[in-house]
């Protein structure tokens, strides 16, 4: 518990000077996984912050219409896809992460948005729309933060060149999209199966 | 007990014979039919989903050519409204104007006239004006030109084909619809003439192409237009502006326009030098008619504009009326296509007077008046005050609307500019929010903020100089903590 609520710590440090903060997350650190779980719980919680305690000139979504389970999901999800997806990619290309680096690394980049979001919510309740650039500034920044600090997590724990992470990242993307293309086909053809069985099913209950 | 449930179930003749007689009583006293509207009333909320509201316009009757005391109307296509309520119908298959009064009794037509001595008529005649001093516009459609009638009907002069050397020589001229400003201008729509309406000056020369819609260009046809050899160019269709299906002028001397098969920015309203400055809520790009995105484009054939600026768009597709305020918020929606009374096979033309919508349906060859409900009418009175800037003034009847209607939009945003204009800025924010108008809030915000600031201005100036030495003190725990981290 104490080593895992260090580590959750040393996310303020990854954030500032990340070459060393990646380095000492992969090699020295313990506990990251469950330290990494605690920071992606938080980023979830930020996200629905956003939806719920936004200011009604900034909101762009509609409460009565928007589920809440499923933004806090959808980060998880996107994560998710991104970790399994680079790690796919990187083991062909000599990259020297696991899977659970990869996971840990690209949680820890998320840190800048959970920072960020909390004075952008409480700007909200100051700003009039006019003065709405303040708000998008500190969006921007963080959202930059966070590409950045992947970036640089890839290339430490991955052990490459910049040019190789960019490139590396680039197909990444195409391998999610590919593996959504797939997952729809086989969803569609699960979804063929099981209505053909039904009918078989139905058919001899009604002929009986 | 018992005897009482015996007593219901096997009524004696007595009570038939009463409940017969109040039946009886009722039907007879019921001489005013009212039948359910046999269309959805609806409006549309902040997220762009229609939700159901009461009517603001009715069916009132249908008068047919036959109870005009004209006979038949055949294939009608245009409907006009004098000032002075004069109607006047463009009889299109029997080749005749049918002038009717207020009343819907038939007046005169105008079918055969001696032009000059010669006995001349119409033939298939589209359009038709009635100017404020009295003279009568007839877009005679198959002979190619424009007749003008005097107030008693009497043949005046005709304006035929207008010549320039922009209009090709062997271009068939069919004037369709027709208009005419108080300066006495003549706007004509008129078949194949895709440069835009055509203008005639007063005298009826030609004077130029008004309001001309620019010509779509893709980018992606250009592209391949590219690879074209001359004959396919050729063969190709030309990049062709939209076509222009009905025109109107209103009290200032704008011309609203209507065109179709298009999704946006279908309503025009043009100045003299021709530009579109229509007014729309932005809510859903420029387009008029239904928001939600419908597969077939809306087929907007007519307009009428109101004396206070509100126009009536028919949508001969969906058969519906919209009706748009000045600021071209979304009114009411009425009509649709159906056989019952206020329902229509193919509605090509509307007309107000009055409060009263006239809807002319060429396939059947009826008039539809719709008159307003109580709702309408606290919509409209709480509109011309709010249009008229009264924003105070509108804040009651607008209440009247809400109480009826807690889904009119509108309505949110009026009484919200109501206590914005009395200063009661937190009121005004509610409403807002509640109309989903994010620009009048954050203004109803900013004077919140300030009027909150003012009130508070000490305890804010001593709050900051306190998170001043806060911070001071945090920043200085914080780094003894990075410190002893560190160690």
């Amino acid at each position: 518990m104490q080593e895992t609520l260090q580590t959750f710590k040393y996310g303020f440090h990854v954030i500032f000077h990340p070459f060393d903060g990646f380095w000492e997350l992969k090699h020295h650190k313990k506990n990251t996984s469950s330290a990494a779980l605690i920071w992606l719980f938080l980023v979830s919680l930020v996200t629905i912050a956003r939806i719920q305690f936004s200011s009604f000139v900034f909101g762009t979504t509609v409460k009565e219409e928007t589920n809440i389970l499923l933004n806090a999901l959808i980060n998880v999800v996107i994560v998710g896809a991104w970790t399994v997806m680079n790690w796919a990619l990187s083991t062909l290309a000599d990259g020297k992460a696991t899977m659970k680096q990869i996971w840990v690394a690209t949680i820890y980049a998320q840190i800048p948005i959970v920072l960020l979001q909390i004075p952008i919510i409480l700007l909200t309740h100051v700003l009039t729309a006019e003065e709405g650039v303040f708000i998008m500034l500190l969006y921007n920044i963080a959202q930059l933060w966070f590409y950045a600090l992947v970036l640089i997590g890839n290339i430490t724990i991955q052990d490459y060149t910049m040019t190789k992470t960019v490139i590396m990242a680039l197909l990444t993307f195409a391998g999610i999209i590919a593996a959504v293309f797939l997952l729809s086909v086989l969803m569609s053809v699960l979804m063929q199966l099981y209505r053909f069985f039904a009918t078989i099913y139905a058919e001899i209950m009604f002929s009986f | 007990m018992k005897a009482n449930t015996k007593t219901f179930l096997k009524p004696n003749k007595k009570i038939i014979l009463s409940w017969m007689i109040v039946l009886f009583i009722f039907i007879l006293s019921n001489q005013i039919s009212y039948a359910a509207i046999p269309y959805y009333n609806y409006s549309y909320d902040f997220t762009g989903n229609p939700v159901p509201g009461p009517a603001g316009y009715i069916p009132e009757r249908v008068v047919k050519g036959q109870d005009m005391g004209c006979g038949a109307l055949k294939n009608p296509m245009d409907l006009f409204v004098a000032h002075d309520g004069r109607i006047f119908i463009a009889d299109t298959g029997n080749n005749r104007i049918v002038i009717l009064n207020k009343y819907f009794k038939f007046i005169r037509e105008i079918s055969v006239f001696s032009n000059n001595g010669k006995e001349d008529s119409l033939k298939s005649p589209q359009g038709v004006y009635c100017t404020e001093s009295g003279d009568v516009y007839v877009a005679d459609t198959d002979n190619a030109r424009v007749v003008v009638f005097d107030e008693y009907y009497n043949f005046k002069r005709i304006i035929g084909k207008p010549e320039a050397e922009v209009i090709p020589k062997n271009i068939v001229y069919r004037p369709q619809k027709i208009a005419v400003d108080r300066m006495g201008k003549i706007y004509v729509v008129a078949e194949n003439m895709l440069e835009g309406i055509v203008e005639f000056s007063a005298g009826g020369e030609f004077n130029r192409f008004f309001g001309a819609t620019p010509a779509t260009n893709n980018p992606i046809e250009r592209f391949w237009r590219m690879f074209y050899t001359r004959e396919q160019k050729k063969k190709a269709v030309l990049f062709l502006p939209t076509e222009y299906t009905n025109l109107t002028i209103d009290e200032y001397g704008f011309v609203y326009a209507t065109i179709k098969n298009k999704r946006f920015d279908q309503i025009k309203r043009l100045n003299s030098a021709g530009k579109n400055i229509i007014r729309h809520d932005g809510f859903f790009a420029d387009a008029f008619g239904e928001r939600v995105s419908n597969r077939v484009s809306p087929q907007f054939v007519d307009i009428s504009v109101s004396s206070n600026g509100n126009y009536y768009i028919l949508d001969n597709f969906s058969g519906r009326i919209y009706e748009y305020n000045a600021s071209g918020d979304m009114l009411f929606i009425f009509g649709g296509i159906g056989d019952q009374v206020g329902l229509f096979i193919n509605p090509i033309a509307v007309e107000q007077w009055k409060d009263k919508i006239f809807v002319l349906d060429e396939s059947r060859g009826e008039i539809t008046i719709f008159s307003t409900t109580d709702f309408g009418k606290y919509v409209s009175e709480a509109n011309n005050l709010y249009m008229d800037g009264k924003y105070i003034d509108a804040l009651e009847p607008w209440q009247k609307v809400l109480r009826m209607n807690a889904n009119y939009r509108l309505a949110y945003i009026g009484i919200g500019n109501a206590y914005y204009k009395l200063e009661n800025y937190k009121e005004a924010m509610k409403y807002f929010e509640l109309a989903g108008y994010r620009r009048g809030y954050s203004k109803a915000f900013k004077e919140y903020r300030t009027e909150v600031l003012r009130d508070n201005f000490s305890w804010f100036v001593s709050a900051i100089i306190l998170l001043i030495i806060g911070f001071k003190l945090l920043f200085k725990a914080f780094k003894k903590f990075a410190v002893s981290l560190n160690n």
